[in-house]
């Protein structure tokens, strides 16, 4: 098990009250596993992305659980320790490339950068000019490994003068460069052209195969997840409801939110009939008790509006609901 | 015998980039190059393409916030591409937009009601009986007559969508632009909008001029649909034969790109070279050369011809020509 | 229905209070700015408006008694009375200079960013005469010209202070005009004169009111610095600055003449800067959603 996450809550403090952001989120990772996370706006499913990496904003707090990554409790190492292992153990990609990119650097030196305090090997080097040397071939290499088009010219540009897709696999290249042992990808591909998005998967695809790398992929597009993912969890009000074998969950989901968002979903594969599902999702400042989806459930019983589901197995998944396990 | 509510000739729309000391024109962002196509009664004419392609601009041009660098617009047979003034109020009695942004597209200091009561008041609509119309607009997306004491910070994505399509209808129009309505919206939530607009289709007959980058929205819900690349229509068809039988090469990477939600299926995805178009470059022969894998000679020379397939399937690809 | 309404109100101010509560330094600016409108509106009544103009030398320069806890100043007038009776054309000269200003600033700035092109252009260059002096100096230059009034004081300042308003109200305007609402409201045929006022000047003015309360202590304290020099009132209207000015010739003399009218130009930019700040929380739309 690389990456545990266990009953992690976290809350926000904000001016309308306090924000029940996450609320017992678990969920396991193997080492070369890619887990997709699931989700609507306001599900948690960022919010545990940051966690992980404990990068949560100053108004945010974990209040209680568990992230074990390779046998060690990351909210109790120190801040020295975690900056440690955000650099070369977990790496994250975001949604939005250019805001992680300085505007006014040229990619040159932001890449040699990340590979100068961050690797091991660079770092360990005496002489300057030589450390620089091997970081620019190394950043070279990592570029063209993300399929950069002239790789050195891109070295010598301004994030600007780059497209997003090409921002976006720079990004990807500088993670990969250190070789983390997970990648947490944020809606990488969100904001991308379908094209681009196809052409940046089927390389993060590549790079994982090849490093036997895992990766949580935190998107809301289930088709992203259906097509790069051997797990998915489907996330809801700051809990995961659902989790499982992707042909499971996808092909015969449990969770009647599961089978709700299938069934909304438009897709281009089959002619469907959409069924929305009624409601809207719960504000957090006051989530509904017993199980967050009972007000839009259409099987909600009694229990459900006074207690949280526990985890039960239906046939390989794990779900968070009452239809199942009580008999 | 089909009738066409609007109908856009050749339009093309090119911003100029003003620059330096003297503001002089320095180039121009060619965001429209070609665009030919039509909206029946009644019917979804789909226009999709990915960002920088100039399908909003299309749908900007067509209400009226641009004016196109040439071409022309038909509206119910009349020339509409210059109208000003009191013919302008009256185009836009039968045209609306609904954006993609609801938040964005309403005054966040207005409540609904007096959003809704502002339009009549201006139309001189249902004088004297305003209110019970804005109710009747309410009910008729779904919401009650509570809503309109809301401020749209008070309302949730949905129901400001729904509040803006309501508003769009106040005018009681014909033909109404949807520029990524459901694009800032949940899946769960997008459903319900869009069944909404499918349904008021079938009421009223609207006709409804849907951009898109979302394939499977096309595919849900709308009759014909025409692909745009870099501002240049590359196919147009049926949505039902498209889908069957795409035949540009862009269309048909498109459609191998979209992610399925169906972890069974195992396709082979044609992944396209290249970065997306440059608007600041002239479009002068096939707008897709640089990324397209068959590309020949003459696709670098000339625009490809219109090619009628037969069946409302037209394309422009040299392949086909 | 209607009680809805007034129930949302309630429950904004309600908001607006709590945050205001949570911030003790605002609170305090708060208390300080109505503490100096409570002087400028009961001010006459408090204290004889009559003792401006008198003049009592043997009581001249008495350093602060139980007579005279602020002391006398060279005419022999009780200075607790003269900073009271000064408020009012204080707070008058500063509310006057900004809401001329503003005004003319919303007028100027939603012309030239709505309608942009040529008109734009010309009125911006316009402003830009005005914004090229330091404003101090411009100032200086039309009250000597003007001669020495209150009327002339706050006609030179509203002619400094306009030209920047219009600058950002400016680019509110532009910024605000591309907004999909604007978009909506063309497409529905609101008249430009309608979406100029009725839809996007409340949305432009509000985070303008964090600045104008600001800008309010700035008036006062630019209005008392040109009456320090001499360019303010006669001696004989009581205002801070001027107050002030009389003081600096007894600086060693009597230095309470200079410092209690310099006490209160002090605490009335700070309550209004902290009041600005505070608005500037509760006008914030992010902390509302």
């Amino acid at each position: 098990m690389l990456l545990s996450v266990r009953d992690l809550i976290v809350e926000f403090y904000t001016y309308r009250g306090i924000v029940h952001a996450l609320n017992g989120v678990s969920f396991d990772l193997d080492k070369g596993e890619v887990l997709g996370l699931a989700g609507e706006t306001g599900s948690g499913k960022s919010v545990t992305a940051f966690s992980i990496q404990r990068l949560l904003p100053a108004n945010a707090k974990i209040v209680s659980g568990k992230i074990v990554f390779d046998g060690v409790d990351l909210l109790e190492l120190s801040e020295e320790k975690m900056r440690e292992i955000r650099g070369q153990r977990i790496a994250t990609i975001f949604q939005d490339p250019h805001t992680y990119l300085n505007p006014v650097f040229k990619i040159e030196r932001q890449f040699l950068d990340v590979l100068k305090y961050n690797d091991p090997e660079i770092k360990a080097l005496e002489n300057k000019k030589e450390a620089e040397r091997i970081a620019f071939e190394k950043a070279v290499e990592m570029l063209k490994k993300v399929k950069m088009p002239a790789p050195e010219r891109v070295l010598k540009m301004y994030p600007h003068e780059l497209s997003g897709g090409m921002k976006q696999r720079v990004l990807l290249a500088m993670a990969y460069s250190l070789t983390p042992d997970l990648i947490i990808a944020d809606e990488a591909t969100t904001a991308l052209d379908v094209t681009i998005q196809a052409q940046v998967l089927e390389i993060m695809k590549e790079l994982q195969k090849e490093k036997n790398l895992s990766v949580l992929l935190i998107t809301h597009d289930l088709g992203v997840i259906a097509e790069n993912c051997q797990k998915a969890a489907i996330m809801y009000a700051g809990r995961v409801v659902e989790i499982g074998d992707v042909k499971k969950v996808l092909i015969s989901p449990k969770h009647p939110y599961t089978q709700g968002l299938l069934k909304a979903l438009p897709r281009t594969d089959k002619e469907v009939e959409l069924v929305g599902i009624p409601g809207t999702v719960p504000d957090l400042v006051n989530p509904p008790t017993g199980c967050a989806f009972n007000l839009r459930c259409p099987y909600a019983k009694e229990i459900c509006r006074t207690k949280v589901p526990p985890y039960t197995l239906e046939e390989g998944s794990t779900v968070a609901c009452y239809l199942y396990g009580g008999k | 015998m089909v009738t066409e509510v609007v109908k856009i000739e050749n339009l093309t729309k090119h911003f100029p980039i003003v620059g330096g000391i003297l503001q002089k024109t320095i180039g121009y962002v060619y965001a429209v190059n070609d665009v030919t196509m039509s909206v029946r009664e009644g019917e979804t004419h789909g226009l999709v393409g990915e960002s920088g392609s100039g399908k909003t601009t299309v749908g900007r041009i067509i209400v009226k916030l641009t004016n196109p660098t040439s071409g022309r617009i038909i509206f119910d047979g009349e020339d509409i591409t210059r109208v000003k003034g009191e013919a302008l109020r009256n185009y836009r009695r039968k045209v609306q937009m609904v954006f993609q942004d609801p938040y964005a597209s309403m005054n966040p200091r207005m409540t609904v009601k007096s959003a809704l009561l502002e339009v009549m008041k201006i139309h001189s609509m249902h004088k004297g009986s305003e209110y019970e119309y804005a109710t009747k607009l309410m009910e008729r997306v779904g919401m009650s007559e509570e809503h309109l004491y809301r401020y749209p910070h008070e309302l949730s994505g949905g129901q400001r969508q729904r509040v803006v399509i309501a508003r769009a209808l106040s005018v009681e129009p014909k033909f109404i632009v949807l520029d990524e309505p459901t694009a800032s919206l949940d899946v769960s939530v997008q459903a319900q909008v869009l069944d909404l607009l499918k349904e008021l289709q079938k009421q009223y007959s609207y006709s409804y001029l849907l951009i898109t980058h979302n394939l499977a929205i096309i595919k849900y819900i709308s009759h014909r649909t025409t692909v745009m690349y870099r501002g240049v229509w590359v196919e147009t068809a049926p949505t039902q034969e498209l889908f069957k039988n795409p035949q540009h090469p862009y269309t048909i990477a498109l459609m191998s790109a979209v992610p399925v939600p169906d972890p069974t299926l195992r396709r082979e995805k044609i992944i396209l070279k290249g970065e997306p178009p440059n608007p600041i470059e002239k479009v002068v022969a096939c707008p897709f050369q640089d990324r397209c894998p068959y590309v020949m000679d003459v696709c670098r020379e000339k625009m490809p011809p219109d090619t009628d397939l037969g069946s409302e399937h037209l394309v422009r690809c040299w392949l086909r020509a | 229905m209607k009680s809805r309404q007034t129930r949302m109100f309630l429950m904004d101010l309600k908001f607006a209070l709590t945050l205001l509560r949570k911030n003790k330094l605002v609170v305090s600016g708060f208390v300080m700015v109505l503490f100096f409108i409570f002087l400028a509106l009961f001010g006459d009544f408090i204290v004889d408006p009559n003792i401006a103009k008198s003049v009592d030398y043997p009581n001249a320069l008495k350093p602060p008694s139980w007579e005279h806890p602020f002391g006398t100043d060279d005419n022999g007038r009780d200075i607790v009375a003269m900073v009271v009776l000064a408020a009012k054309y204080d707070l008058a000269i500063a509310l006057s200079v900004i809401l001329a200003s503003i005004g003319v600033g919303i007028l100027v700035g939603s012309v030239s960013g709505y309608f942009g092109g040529i008109i734009d252009e010309v009125i911006m260059r316009i402003t830009d005469i005005f914004l090229a002096f330091p404003g101090l100096v411009l100032a200086m230059a039309i009250a000597t010209v003007l001669g020495r009034s209150f009327t002339n004081l706050m006609l030179a300042l509203i002619i400094v202070w306009w030209s920047g308003y219009a600058r950002i109200m400016r680019g509110q305007f532009i910024s605000e005009r591309e907004k999909p609402y604007v978009a909506a409201a063309k497409i529905l045929s609101v008249p430009s004169w309608r979406i100029i006022f009725r839809h996007i000047l409340p949305n432009a003015i509000y985070p303008m009111l964090v600045v104008l309360t600001m800008d309010m202590g700035g008036v006062i304290l630019t209005a008392a610095g040109l009456s320090f020099i001499g360019l303010g009132p006669s001696p004989f209207e009581p205002e801070w600055g001027s107050l002030a000015s009389r003081g600096a010739v007894y600086l060693f003399q009597a230095p309470w003449i200079i410092f209690f009218p310099g006490i209160m130009i002090l605490f009335a930019c700070l309550g209004f800067n902290l009041v600005g700040d505070g608005l500037r929380d509760v006008l914030d739309p992010r902390l509302r959603r």
